[in-house]
């Protein structure tokens, strides 16, 4: 392991995955560095990953694709689109500029403290699953029980090591981001929609909006009653659905902004009818 | 705290704090960037480098992060023969030089086009549109970009990646 500094902040530049584990067991308090674009809190130990290599490696198998925890952004968009589901593509395109995306990495996109990075509603819908390692255990976690959580909780010395996602693609999929990193959250917000009609029947449909203040939002009773329906939807269905997502905004605990209940309301309604488009 | 790394061709060694960005170093000690208008947050792209041949913001990295590194900076990409070429076909496009930011649209636009060679004409526009200008150079540097990119010998369709058994 290389030691990059003796003054404060002690940098820690560890070769082999073994290293880092071990190094985090000893060093619970220290702070991981991935492309260091969100620019985290600073500790007075601090791991840097970027000369594991073995954790960049981004490799494909029949039908999932597993992206190490510290590949760039950048390095997903250069993947055919044969070998990734476009919507995460779409996803990454939205999050900084193209430099930044050279460095940003999707571990890091994962694991930004109080938030959910932008690609982490997209691999819930995907049925991704995360890898988590410490020294003496390994486990698979899905984004799904993730969302359940409400949030990513490493264990002390844990590491996320891979990313898991399946590689079918959706049949229609639909990606929106309003507002930039840096505007405010009373502004902001992403929605994700994958759907899949099959001989007239809407086979799949899911939907999930990601609001800073809230974390993720998902109706399971709107993504159950739009399962299984005929299409087109005939426009009273449609209205209807939308009168209930808006009744399901209105009981949450924590309301969205005006802006982003009209937001939601107005995009649910523009998917409703591509879905009909298409 | 001693850093060795390669700038623009040249071995050389770069002093600064555990806690400086690249960018301050190479203003600071290197003389690159002079009197530029930056954010340091990653937003406008005028700390741009190519770190191993990737375009990034110097902004965001840590400086302690370059060791035994390859950096080109602008100043640098601009003494080789591909930045002679790229800029003669923008020149003819129109190119119209502007201090605040041509040489940096001219160095982000290339490594773009070198990193992405199959990216289609929305995507170029999108990667033109990082770099804030209030000159109104967008149209020209698009028609730029797809000459260049037409003039390639063969279309690229994206990089597969290894099988692995999962
Ligand atoms: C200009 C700008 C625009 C941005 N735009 C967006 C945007 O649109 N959407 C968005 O979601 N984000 C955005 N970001 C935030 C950030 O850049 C990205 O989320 C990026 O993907 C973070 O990756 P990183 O490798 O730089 O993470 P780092 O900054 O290195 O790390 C982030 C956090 O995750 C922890 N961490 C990193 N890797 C691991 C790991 N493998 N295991 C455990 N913990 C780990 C770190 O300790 C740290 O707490 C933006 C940032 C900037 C500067
Ligand atoms: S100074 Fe603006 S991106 Fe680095
Ligand atoms: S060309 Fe003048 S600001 Fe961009």
């Amino acid at each position: 392991m290389d030691t990059i500094e003796i003054a404060q902040p002690l940098l820690y530049g560890p070769r082999t995955l073994s290293e880092t584990l071990a190094f985090l067991l000893a060093n619970p308090g220290s702070q991981l560095i991935a492309g260091g674009t969100s620019r985290a809190a600073e500790a007075p130990v601090a791991v840097t990953l970027h000369l594991l290599d073995d954790l960049k490696r981004i490799t494909s198998g029949d039908r999932s694709l597993d992206v190490g925890a510290t590949a760039p952004l950048s390095a997903l968009l250069s993947l055919p689109d044969t070998q990734i589901p476009v919507v995460l593509k779409e996803a990454i395109r939205t999050i900084g500029t193209s430099g930044l995306r050279n460095l940003a990495t999707v571990g890091g996109n994962l694991c930004q403290k109080g938030t959910f990075g932008d690609l982490f509603p997209v691999l819930l819908l995907l049925g991704a699953q995360l890898e988590l390692r410490g020294q003496r255990s390994s486990r698979w976690v899905s984004f799904q029980d993730l969302a359940e959580q409400g949030r990513l909780s490493l264990a002390a010395g844990e590491l996320l090591t891979k990313i898991r996602l399946p590689l079918e693609q959706p049949g229609l999929h639909f990606y929106q981001k309003i507002g930039s990193y840096r505007t405010s959250w009373e502004e902001k917000l992403s929605m994700v929609c994958l759907a899949s009609p099959k001989d007239g029947l809407l086979s799949r449909f899911r939907l999930v909006f990601s609001l800073p203040q809230l974390g993720l939002l998902r109706s399971r009773e709107l993504e159950a009653e739009l399962t299984g329906r005929r299409l087109p939807l005939p426009r009273q269905e449609r209205d209807a659905s939308l009168a209930r997502l808006a009744d399901f905004l209105a009981e949450l605990p924590i309301l969205p902004s005006v802006f982003q209940t009209e937001r939601i309301l107005h995009l649910s309604r523009w998917v409703l009818t591509r879905l009909d488009d298409d | 705290m001693k850093v060795q790394l390669i700038l623009n061709g040249d071995d050389l060694a770069l002093s600064g704090g555990p806690r400086d960005s690249l960018f301050a170093v190479l203003q600071q000690r290197a003389g690159l960037f002079p009197e530029r208008v930056c954010c340091e947050q990653g937003d406008c792209g005028r700390c741009h480098i190519l770190l191993d041949g990737k375009e990034v913001p110097s902004c965001l990295i840590p400086f302690f992060q370059v060791r035994e590194q390859e950096v080109v900076s602008p100043e640098g990409f601009q003494n080789t023969e591909e930045y002679r070429q790229f800029r003669a076909l923008l020149e003819e496009e129109g190119l119209v030089h502007c201090t605040e930011c041509t040489e940096v649209q001219i160095f982000h636009l290339f490594s773009f086009l070198e990193q992405f060679p199959q990216a289609d004409a929305e995507e170029c526009r999108l990667a033109i549109g990082e770099i804030p200008c209030r000159c109104g150079s967008k149209p020209v540097l698009e028609r730029g970009a797809r000459r260049w990119l037409a003039s390639r010998p063969w279309p690229v369709v994206g990089r597969e990646v290894p099988r692995g058994h999962h």
